[in-house]
């Protein structure tokens, strides 16, 4: 609200608009008069009046997590303006591919080397085995029990992380093939994959770790190539 | 007649309107901005944009991009616009948070089987040390898998404040 004598000034909003900022305006808590670029991303993506009419379909508590992801959104357009959060999730989505191949890979390796480890021990205690009896002494009766316990153990890291990832995996890959065939009639589409992901515990967005990825994307280049994906 | 055939070639190519020339109701111009990216078997899709972002938003953002970009960035909009519908308080970047939450688990599974390789190895002296897999990427690297975050970062008028080059 702008008063004689400058005390506070108009948000960001208000300013734009050339109108006088009211103490209610709904916009003034999330466009403070010096972040005039976030106001004006937001303003090129939805325009102020889309704005409003999305706070005034929502309950007051959830105003601010909203504008949140309007500017998020907003930031992320003027960043890329071709895919916008399209182009995060696809970045997302492939990262997710390389680390689920990497984890099997590693995976894979730590089990050779666990089998490889068992075998070692297996032919050292056969070896141990023949020499006692080369010697004339008792062949031992419940120390070779114990190690095929341990052959038979089951890999802990074989169970249930990497079936979760694959299940997320199935998920995000239809999500990620699903977005080139944008269709309005399909239920199964995207959006439905994508409340499907949130699940029904984890409703709040934690902005802080949101990390988009500025570098590796060039949006005028690499997406044209990567249609055939 | 002769308006009749005046009205008939003041329309689109085809005859049909495009999916936003309906939606807005008037005639659809052999220019028109909207008609190939919104065909009119399609309504749902522009109903969308419109109704989110604006019809007029919708046609600077198509025209500020290179004419072969254009559809590419009609779908992202109408795939955004859909997602806002849908969940209006996070829209599509509820579906990044679900993915970036699921990316640091993977890389935090990542490093605890690798700590465990290490010890193996360390534990297994006299056998053949694992072979070293190739890193994908490395989140500690500071490259573009971990920029800065434009959540943090505040502009400033000078326009160029957050984090990475642009």
């Amino acid at each position: 609200m702008t008063l004689k004598g400058g005390a506070t000034s108009a948000c960001a909003a208000c300013k734009y608009q050339r109108r006088k900022c009211i103490p209610e305006c709904l916009l003034g808590p999330y466009f403070p008069a010096d972040q005039t670029k976030v106001f004006q991303n937001a303003h090129k993506l939805f325009g102020v009046s889309n704005i409003v009419k999305i706070l005034r379909s929502l309950d007051p508590s959830q105003h601010a997590e909203a504008m949140r992801s309007i500017k998020y959104q907003a930031n992320v357009r003027d960043r890329f303006p071709v895919y916008g959060c399209l182009g995060v999730i696809r970045q997302l989505y492939y990262q997710i591919q390389l680390l689920e191949e990497e984890l099997h890979a590693v995976l894979t390796q730590l089990e050779m080397y666990r089998q490889q480890q068992q075998q070692h021990q297996i032919s050292s205690m056969a070896e141990d085995v023949i020499s006692q009896l080369e010697l004339g002494m008792a062949p031992p009766t419940t120390n070779a029990l114990p190690l095929f316990n341990q052959v038979t153990m089951q890999n802990p890291y074989m169970d249930s992380p990497k079936e979760n990832v694959d299940n997320n995996s199935l998920w995000i890959q239809h999500l990620f093939l699903d977005t080139n065939n944008h269709s309005n009639d399909n239920n199964d589409g995207p959006i439905a994959i994508q409340s499907e992901l949130l699940g029904d515990d984890e409703q709040e967005v934690v902005y802080d770790e949101i990390q988009p990825f500025f570098d590796s994307m060039d949006d005028r280049q690499s997406y044209i190539d990567s249609n055939s994906l | 007649m002769q308006k009749k055939e005046r009205k008939m070639a003041s329309s689109s190519s085809s005859n049909f309107p495009c999916a936003a020339c309906k939606f807005l109701r008037r005639k659809c111009m052999a220019d028109c901005t909207f008609a190939p990216y919104f065909p009119p078997e399609e309504p749902q899709k522009f109903f969308n944009v419109h109704k989110i972002f604006g019809a007029s938003n919708v046609s600077k953002l198509i025209n500020e991009v290179a004419p072969h970009q254009r559809q590419d960035t009609v779908n992202s909009l109408a795939y955004e616009a859909e997602a806002r519908l849908k969940d209006p308080v996070y829209g599509c970047v509820g579906a990044i948070s679900v993915l970036q939450r699921q990316v640091m688990r993977l890389q935090r599974e990542l490093d605890a089987i690798r700590a465990d390789l290490i010890r193996y190895s360390a534990a297994c002296g006299e056998m053949q040390p694992p072979t070293t897999v190739g890193t994908c990427f490395d989140h500690n690297a500071g490259n573009s898998y971990c920029p800065d975050s434009l959540w943090n970062e505040p502009y400033g008028d000078n326009g160029g404040s957050y984090g990475g080059s642009l």
